[in-house]
């Protein structure tokens, strides 16, 4: 077929030929459309117009290929259509109707091949009408692949194809005029508006708009498929005519459209069903941007990205005007598309999930449909919905007369039926409610409705508590009296039966009393002692005799004992013989010595009825943190219940041995205490040392087992570290709590037999709340230890940010209700009121249920997952993580005992411990990386001894230490990198970076991880073509890593050619940059871009022209649309890549560069004109300071916050200034226009990935200077630096001024040019296009080491020479001053503060910066 | 009175917490008067809440 026409692909063509190529063989995107006639036509006629048609319209006759890096698009002369005629009137009715409705399924249902065109067929059915069997008609079934049409091009294709058909079937052409745009013309528009300073600036707003945007939690947790697929459910939505009528009218009022009334209430909905406060939506437009491209058939349907905020509990009015916002916002910066907008806003990349958003929505305007098509006399025509992508949720409705159809569509790999129909839901009731009463919250409409609500909360309940007795005293005594001769305590230095036990309870118990501690008073008594028999001893007594216990810790330093008794208020404490403890003066210690016999109690003491269930038992204060300590106040009925229901769980036998390894001050270690006591057990105590040193806890245990340990997975895992696990196994159960767990330290012990219990709970809510039996994980869900069922006495809700339950599976902040729920924070009411809430749930009055500070999300067998805490979340570059997550995949690799994570300085930090054969931190780091999405690896893995744990056992992540300065690390700074190995992996690597933008990829990154996108996978595939290996976009997706792409990878045959493309504009002095041939033979003479392979991504660029001579390239670059960065990344890529040329006519091998063939340097040539320059050496300090080097370069820097073109403009100007003759011999131009000075390059932006950079040129003017003032450096920099960013902020409107040629260039330009590595020669007379001087300019070139001065014509040498030399002074001495000045600031250094100069000068006062402060008012009173 | 964004609550044991102005109150749970923000209603209950065990058991221990 002949090429008519070859253009690239648009930005919608590409993305979409990408998807398709994922799922080969997919329909979902073609586009079918049914067009009715009321009789018949000729099948010749059909064809004729349908010839007419294609004609009229290239997208229709274009097809698709990648060609090099590129997809292009070619437009066919006459491409085949494939036509079928399907005569059904010879069928009877119903038969006909069923054989339609089969073909009309099908036709839709054959894929097309993307490289042949049309991407179009057409089928012809003849029917005849039931009732008249007479009458036939015709039905053209007509499809189209949405690569070349959208919605609206179907409607011109119907109306088109309508009249074509009639005037064929009338014997002539239709008369119709050519369309005035066709769609490749369109797709060049949209390339040049890319490159605008509108474009760049949209960029900008959209990087912005959605920084920090976080993908929608459509999955509840679940994961995603690892493949893409269309599998999905559609849930139909309908709006009557007065809800119409009723968003009508609230959109009139809100001066919004129905479009935002309908997005408020979707937002609201995704809002609440996920738990977003940040709602994420696409939105399908039109896109014709051009008016004349309003007949043209293609693809220009764009995506616009909102970015709704349901926070703060907005009525639906003040939604819809957020959302009317929105989207007039979106719309302001819709000169870029949809894959532009992804690159700016850099999002985290997942396959198989459509970025930014996940959700979409489409209002369509529907044409007329009739009931009964077949009668309908204008032919009616039904398109399809616009949406060329499906999204994973998607909501499409479209306008029918005064009615809304549509449907809610869904992925079902991604939601479940019942989720998807809650969506639906909520956005009903939200509409509902919000054309009822506007001003109402939104939130007032449930996610979960009542019904589902009531049995949700029912399978959260843990029923009723279960009290054994009355308080903890009375039964410890039961058991004195059951099992007195029973072993109670078992402690490093005593053993206490159950009667000696009891007897020393009710001694100290009565020593209290005869202090005034009497149940009532809530007399609180601290109790410092180590884990040894006097202190459950201590314990019970303090309980026994109706105080309040307070534990502390018996090591603590005295300011903190002293803050514990201040805040208890308390007056006593007892102690073991020889306490280290040191008390405050108020405070009375008594000693309780468990070894001394007490005299026999009586056996009925006890019973302690007068005890209230209601009076405190405990007041635990937290260690470890800052500020005063914060103690928790049990209540004896809350401490009852607790111990009722861990006894339930566990139902421990009398005599059974509950090992105590946790500190007494930690709440956790009531389980054991209580399980032991309560139950008739022994609690045996371990010194800490045994209780931290595996090996001496292992031969204690060997003599005398354990039959229950509770202990955090951070201990344990200390403790397995070091001992054979089976020697620390207790009989009978494992309780871990705590902290949360990863499954495969349980799930090992699992394996060997052990019994093991998940436990969870805060302090405030009476040690614990959830618990459960763990087993070995069939078909589990979460790699972390599940929360566990509520235990009696609890209930469990999962609220989101409003307090509002949410759905199942959706994540919410865990609140615990009920029985456990402890009094409050001791002596801080504030506080507990804060946390300590109204339970809205229970019909209880009164009910309290306690705000955790937990996220969990409920799993489908009832237990819970653990998200994560509030506040230890992590946002590190701008991404959430969860360190837990990270902690958990380090912990599970190789010889990495334990693992943490922290934040330091905006970095991510993991920690491991390690054990033999120790591995290298990097190369943890490295392993990590093949697991972890990129924004979850650590910036550096350090290895620690030992991890940090607080006295309570748990992970103390303030005290991991921070690594020092980036600079400073020697492991781990290369943060596992592996370079590649052989040529090939050679090769592939230099493609990813040149594809993906970066510096350098290890060998084990992944693709998709590293900034690839299903697009830039296809650009690779056509680079690597062109270094001569053979991939498809397949290979990326199977083979993400470096190696094991390159090991898929296939020599290739042949070089392709490519075009190089550019023209200069006029005005602007072009740079010239002349590479020496990198080849080691020279060009052939006939040479020319086509011929020769340029790197990717300069094909197109609109400054670029580019020449080639025998012994080298030149490239010149228009200063107004390109700039010099940009100008020298060509010149080293060409290098880099070692542009391989084939002689004419020949085919070449691949010509792959060898590994150690040294790149040779380009030496550039920078000409203006066809005169030499005056070249002037810069002393090195200036040179250094002009490169920015680190080091002294940078620290010039320092003094005024200037950077390297500062101080070359501010020698300019100055230089300028003091003769202002030098400005006549830089041409007419210069001497009579303000600004006077161009600088290309000003805007120093951040690099941006796989785009030229495009710095815009910034004009500044000598006339604005201080008279007299340019003298004193300090102002001349100041001054400097303050024409600079007045003119950025002007750079885009001067420049597209500049373009349009309505302000002229000015005659000097000022080139800050950096070109590392190269020797800079200047060639007079081959600088030049075709030989003809460009336009008289005086170019002053900043050159590494040299400083040049291009006089716009030979006879301004001699003056070129002296504005050099001045030029050249100026720098010396501004370096000089700056060297030796302290720092100064200007209200310039802090744009968004809006200080003026006497602000800021009292701002530096109070700082105590008194200098810098007069410097500025100085300077304030010279302006 | 402070139009605000919760109000300060009490129950029948005295015990103060905060909750949404313009929600109504759970079973039990009537507006002690004070609204405002929510740093503020805390404020305000660390000054009225000055005892902080539950009536019941203040009546049972006869401090009424």
């Amino acid at each position: 077929m002949t090429a008519v026409r070859e253009a690239p692909a648009a930005p919608p063509q590409r993305r979409l030929w990408a998807i398709e190529q994922e799922m080969p063989g997919s329909t979902q995107h073609n586009l079918t459309l049914e067009v009715v006639y009321p009789g018949t036509l000729a099948p010749a006629a059909v064809r004729a117009a349908l010839g007419d048609v294609l004609d009229r319209h290239e997208a229709l006759r274009t097809d698709f290929r990648v060609k090099g890096h590129v997809l292009y698009q070619t437009v066919r002369a006459q491409p085949p259509v494939q036509q079928e005629y399907i005569d059904l009137t010879g069928q009877p009715g119903q038969d006909a109707s069923t054989r339609y409705r089969t073909l009309r399924q099908e036709y839709g249902n054959t894929p097309f091949d993307l490289s042949a065109a049309p991407l179009l067929r057409i089928w012809q059915i003849r029917r005849v009408v039931a009732e008249a069997p007479g009458d036939a008609y015709d039905t053209l079934l007509l499809c189209v692949h949405h690569l070349v049409a959208d919605a609206a091009s179907l409607k011109i294709v119907s109306s088109d194809l309508s009249r074509a058909c009639r005037a064929r079937a009338a014997g002539s052409a239709p008369d119709w005029e050519p369309v005035p745009v066709q769609y490749a013309d369109y797709t060049q528009w949209l390339a040049e508006r890319a490159q605008t300073p509108e474009a760049r600036l949209d960029r900008d707003h959209w990087r912005r708009r959605l920084a920090g945007l976080e993908d929608l939690d459509l999955t509840l947790g679940r994961p995603r498929p690892a493949t893409l697929s269309d599998q999905g459910g559609a849930i139909p939505l309908a709006l009557g005519h007065r809800e119409v009528a009723a968003i009508a009218e609230l959109a009139r009022d809100q001066r919004a459209t129905r479009f935002a009334v309908l997005l408020s209430a979707y937002c609201a909905a995704l809002g609440r069903v996920f738990g977003a406060a940040d709602v994420p939506v696409g939105m399908s437009v039109a896109g014709r941007a051009l008016p004349e491209a309003a007949r043209t058939v293609g693809l220009f349907t764009e995506r616009l990205v909102l970015r709704v905020d349901v926070a703060g509990r907005p009525t639906f009015r003040q939604l819809v005007d957020r959302v009317r916002e929105e989207v007039l916002t979106a719309f302001e910066h819709d000169s870029i598309g949809f894959d532009e907008i992804v690159r700016a806003a850099a999002p985290l990349r997942q396959y198989g999930v459509t970025p930014l958003v996940q959700a979409s929505i489409n209002l369509l305007q529907h044409a007329e449909a009739g009931a009964d098509a077949a009668r309908d006399p204008a032919g009616a025509a039904r398109p399809l919905h616009a949406d060329p992508v499906r999204h994973d949720i998607a909501l499409v409705l479209a306008e029918t007369g005064s009615v809304i159809e549509g449907v809610l569509e869904f992925r079902s790999a991604v939601l479940d039926e019942t989720t998807a129909r809650r969506v639906a839901r909520v956005f009903r009731a939200v509409l509902d409610a919000g054309l009822r009463d506007p001003d109402a919250p939104v939130d007032a409409v449930a996610a979960v409705e009542p019904a589902e609500l009531r049995r949700l909360h029912a399978a959260q309940d843990g029923g009723p508590a279960r009290y054994p007795g009355r308080t903890l005293p009375t039964l410890v005594a039961g058991w004195a009296l059951a099992t007195p001769d029973a072993l109670a305590v078992d402690a490093p230095d005593h053993k206490l039966t159950y009667r000696q036990f009891w007897d020393q309870v009710s001694e100290v118990a009565a020593r209290l009393a005869r202090r005034g501690v009497a149940p009532g008073t809530e007399t609180p008594v601290i109790v410092a002692a180590p884990r040894c028999a006097a202190f459950p001893v201590c314990l019970l007594a303090v309980l026994a005799a109706g105080g309040v216990y307070v534990p502390v810790d018996p090591d603590a330093p005295p300011p903190f004992v002293a803050a514990v008794a201040r805040a208890a208020g308390a007056r006593l404490a007892l102690v073991p013989p020889g306490s280290p403890t040191t008390f405050p003066a108020e405070v009375t210690a008594l000693t309780v010595d468990a070894g001394q016999a007490a005299p026999e109690a009586a056996a009925d003491r006890g019973g302690h009825a007068e005890i209230n269930p209601s009076s405190a038992a405990y007041v635990l204060f937290t260690s470890g943190s800052t500020g005063p300590p914060k103690g928790v106040t049990v209540e004896h009925r809350n401490l009852l219940a607790y111990t009722g229901a861990i006894l339930g769980l566990l139902e421990p036998p009398p005599g059974a041995v509950h090992l105590m390894v946790q500190p007494a001050t930690f709440d956790s270690a009531m389980t054991t205490v209580c399980g032991a006591l309560a139950s008739g057990g022994v609690l045996r105590l371990v010194g800490e040392h045994t209780a931290r040193d595996p090996a001496r806890l292992g031969e204690l245990l060997a003599s005398q087992p354990a039959d229950y340990l509770k202990i955090t997975p951070s201990h344990l895992a200390a403790l397995l570290a070091g001992a054979d696990p089976e020697a620390l196994r207790p009989r009978r159960a494992l309780i871990l709590g705590g902290e949360a767990a990863r499954r495969d330290l349980p799930d090992r012990l699992l394996a060997s037999g052990w019994k093991v219990f998940g436990h969870y709970g805060p302090t405030e809510t009476t040690v614990g709340v959830l618990a459960y039996q763990l087993h070995a994980a069939a078909g589990r869900e979460t790699d972390t230890v599940a929360l566990g069922w509520p235990l009696p006495g609890v209930r469990v809700y999962l609220l989101d940010h409003a307090g509002d339950p949410v759905p199942p599976g959706c994540r919410g902040e865990l609140h615990i209700a009920g029985a456990l729920v402890a009094r409050g924070y001791a002596g801080a009411p504030g506080p507990t009121a804060g946390r300590f809430r109204p339970d809205p749930f229970t019909a209880e009055p009164g009910a309290r249920m306690y705000q955790t500070g937990d996220v969990a999300r409920r799993l489908p067998d009832g237990t819970f997952e653990f998200c994560g805490r509030r506040d230890r979340q992590l946002k590190v570059r701008g991404h959430r993580i969860e360190p837990a997550a990270v902690e958990r995949v380090l912990s599970s690799l190789p010889g990495v005992t334990e693992a943490a994570v922290a934040g330091r300085d905006g970095r991510l930090i993991g920690y491991v411990v390690t054990r033999p054969p120790h591995p290298d931190p990097a190369r943890v780091r490295a392993e990590a990386a093949q697991r972890l999405p990129a924004y979850q690896v650590p910036d550096l893995v350090i290895g620690v001894a030992a991890l940090p744990l607080t006295a309570a056992g748990k992970l103390d992540a303030a005290a991991l230490p921070s690594p020092g300065r980036p600079e400073a690390q020697s492991s781990g700074a290369d943060g596992g990198y592996l370079p590649p190995q052989t040529p090939a992996e050679k090769i592939i690597a230099e493609l990813w970076c040149s594809v993906l933008g970066v510096p350098r990829v290890s060998v084990t990154d992944r693709f998709f991880e590293v900034g690839g996108d299903s697009i830039r996978a296809i650009y690779l595939v056509g680079e690597a073509a062109e270094r001569g290996l053979q991939l498809t976009a397949r290979d990326v997706f199977e083979n993400p890593t470096v190696r094991g792409l390159a090991a898929a990878a296939r020599p290739r045959e042949a070089l392709p050619v490519r075009a190089v493309g550019g023209g200069l504009a006029g005005g602007a002095a072009p740079t010239v940059v002349r590479l020496a041939n990198p080849n080691p033979s020279p060009w052939p003479p006939e040479a020319t871009p086509t011929s020769v392979t340029m790197p990717p991504g300069w094909a197109s660029h609109p400054g670029l022209d580019v020449t080639f001579r025998r012994d080298g390239i030149e490239i010149a670059a228009d200063p107004l649309r390109c700039d010099d960065r940009t100008l020298c990344d060509l010149a080293a890529a060409i290098v880099a890549t070692g542009a391989a040329a084939s002689s004419a006519g020949a085919t070449a091998g691949p010509d792959l560069p060898a590994a150690d063939t040294p790149a040779p340097a380009p030496t550039a040539v920078v000409a203006a004109t066809a005169v030499a320059p005056v070249r002037v050496p810069l002393p090195s300090q200036v040179a250094a300071a002009l490169a920015g080097d680190p080091g002294d370069g940078r620290q010039v820097h320092d003094a005024y916050g200037t950077q390297p073109l500062h101080l070359a403009a501010a020698a300019v100007l100055h230089a300028l200034a003091a003769d202002p003759g030098s400005l006549d011999q830089a041409g007419p131009a210069a001497a009579a226009h303000d600004p006077a000075v161009l600088i290309t390059e000003a805007y120093l932006p951040p690099p941006e990935r796989n785009g030229a950079r495009q710095a815009l040129p910034v004009a500044i003017s000598l006339a604005n200077g201080p008279a007299g003032g340019w003298d004193d450096p300090r102002i001349l920099l100041q001054a400097t630096k303050a024409h600079i960013a007045r003119a950025q902020r002007a750079a885009a409107r001067w420049t597209a001024q500049a373009l349009a040629g309505t302000t002229p260039v000015p005659g000097v330009v000022l080139r800050l040019l950096p070109l590392p590595g190269c020797a800079t020669v200047i060639d007079a007379g081959t600088g030049t296009r075709d030989g003809q001087p460009a336009s008289g300019r005086t170019v002053i070139l900043f050159a590494g080491p040299e400083l040049l001065v291009v006089p716009a014509s030979a006879a301004g040498r001699a003056q070129a020479g002296a504005l050099a030399s001045r030029v050249a002074d100026t720098l010396g001495r501004l370096v000089a001053h700056c060297r030796a000045s302290t720092p100064v600031y200007t209200p310039d250094d802090f744009p968004d503060a809006g200080l003026d100069g006497s602000a800021l000068a009292r701002l530096l006062t109070r700082l105590g910066v008194p200098e810098a402060a007069n410097a500025i008012e100085h300077q304030a009173g010279q302006r | 009175m402070t139009e605000g964004a919760f109000k300060v609550v009490v129950n029948a044991e005295e015990q103060y917490s905060v909750w949404p102005a313009g929600r109504p109150n759970p079973p039990g749970w009537h507006d002690e008067g004070f609204s405002g923000s929510k740093a503020d209603c805390l404020a305000h209950v660390d000054t009225v809440w000055t005892d902080m065990r539950p009536r019941s058991l203040r009546l049972a221990m006869g401090d009424g």
